[in-house]
């Protein structure tokens, strides 16, 4: 897979069409995917249009888009959380009051419901980052050559590594859910 | 010799190539025990979606349009100023080519102030075109608008899907001013006209715009004609629009 940028291009022609469909094939797919993994709705947009233009301002289409934009995706949720990491040294823990924020029980939400929210947040947030990534990536439908190419993983041995992320999930649940 | 947990896995999710989803399907239905084990896989994969579900947020509404010109926005200023330019040139060129037009009126004026040429040779008497040649091709990018701005004197809109790389429309009878945009073609029809359309089948979205009513959508390999009602299907390639009804 090829991870050059030609920033000076964008995608233009029959091209325009493809991204199209890309744009409806992955837009929903992906933000689901980083929504689970952040915990951060705005974010998780934010991060899922900027892949997109990152997309289209690459002037042609890589050889295997879906694992292009997961990658292009992870890499800007990657440096989103060092620069936030600095500004938080720096200035004010404003993000454990944004997630707060972000969840709270509406008027016709159970408490149940909310308590389920949490755990499954603390579940994902204890997770190995390598099987946390699997199992939110083959929960959006993807391949296990795009899980592969995306993780840097021998595809033969994706199927073993889910049912190993599966379990750990499961494991790490039960925990969380006995703590509270 | 029992199924192993990555074949289980593969079963689960469609990863399994034809042959070897017969040899364990074959499996399967000898195996109590494999049986069990898929049973329990796929119990352990519908707890984790669902409670996985529990977290998602609606996901916001945006189009690939907006993403594209977003994309476009950013483009480098040379970029942006060369693009201008070729729309510049395309539009003064479309304005020159429709008889009739302010800017072929004042090339002509130019053109007659310059320093005498020596007499061409005796040719024909020259032609001016007549209405069939008063037409406009523009790129249509992602999203692009042909409006008619007053249906009353179109008679009708020949729609055809091409395989060029440019939105052409055509002043069959009639005369027409056009005006260009980036993204958009405003047609004023004048005396009873006809139009042929001509879209190519790569652009993404075309609408085709009477007044304020779209009466024909192109968006992707798809062409929809309702609700107006007033476009029909005459070929695989061809749509019929007929206003005076």
């Amino acid at each position: 897979m090829s991870q050059s940028h030609r920033d000076s291009g964008s995608i233009s022609g029959g091209r325009l069409t493809e991204f199209a469909e890309l744009f409806h094939a992955h837009f929903e797919r992906i933000y689901r995917y980083l929504d689970r993994l952040t915990g951060d709705r705005e974010l998780a947009a934010d991060i899922a249009q900027e892949a997109f233009i990152r997309l289209h301002r690459r002037g042609s289409l890589p050889d295997a888009p879906a694992a292009w934009l997961i990658t292009v995706a992870l890499n800007l949720v990657r440096n989103t959380r060092s620069t936030e990491r600095r500004r938080r040294e720096l200035l004010t823990p404003a993000r454990g009051e944004q997630v707060q924020a972000d969840a709270p029980p509406g008027p016709d939400e159970t408490v149940s419901r909310a308590e389920v929210r949490g755990h499954v947040r603390a579940t994902l947030d204890r997770m190995p980052e390598r099987e946390r990534h699997m199992l939110l990536l083959r929960a959006e439908g993807y391949s296990y050559r795009d899980i592969a190419q995306t993780l840097g993983l021998n595809e033969a041995s994706v199927g073993v590594l889910l049912g190993r992320a599966k379990r750990v999930f499961r494991e790490t649940y039960g925990d969380v859910h006995d703590a509270y | 010799m029992h199924i192993d947990d990555e074949r289980i896995q593969r079963l689960l999710h469609g990863e399994l190539s034809g042959s070897d989803e017969l040899t364990i399907r074959g499996h399967l239905a000898e195996c109590a025990d494999c049986r069990s084990r898929l049973a329990q896989a796929q119990r352990d994969e519908a707890e984790v979606d669902a409670l996985l579900r529990e977290i998602d947020h609606p996901v916001p509404t945006v189009t690939a349009a907006e993403l594209a010109n977003a994309a476009q926005r950013r483009a480098t200023p040379w970029l942006r100023w060369a693009a201008m330019i070729a729309l510049a040139l395309g539009v003064a060129g479309a304005a020159y080519a429709i008889p009739g037009s302010p800017l072929r009126r004042w090339v002509n004026n130019l053109s007659h102030r310059a320093p005498p040429a020596p007499p061409p040779p005796p040719t024909a008497p020259p032609q001016f075109p007549d209405s069939t040649a008063a037409g406009i091709a523009l790129a249509p990018g992602i999203d692009f608008v042909v409006r008619f701005t007053n249906p009353q004197p179109i008679a009708q809109i020949d729609v055809l899907l091409t395989e060029g790389a440019e939105v052409e429309v055509r002043a069959l009878s009639g005369t027409a001013t056009f005006s260009a945009g980036s993204d958009r073609l405003v047609v004023e029809a004048r005396g009873r006209a006809t139009f042929e359309v001509r879209i190519p089948r790569t652009a993404p979205r075309v609408q085709l715009m009477v007044g304020d009513k779209r009466i024909l959508l192109k968006e992707g390999s798809h062409v929809v004609t309702e609700p107006s009602g007033y476009c029909r299907s005459a070929s695989a390639v061809r749509y019929v629009c007929q206003l005076q009804r």
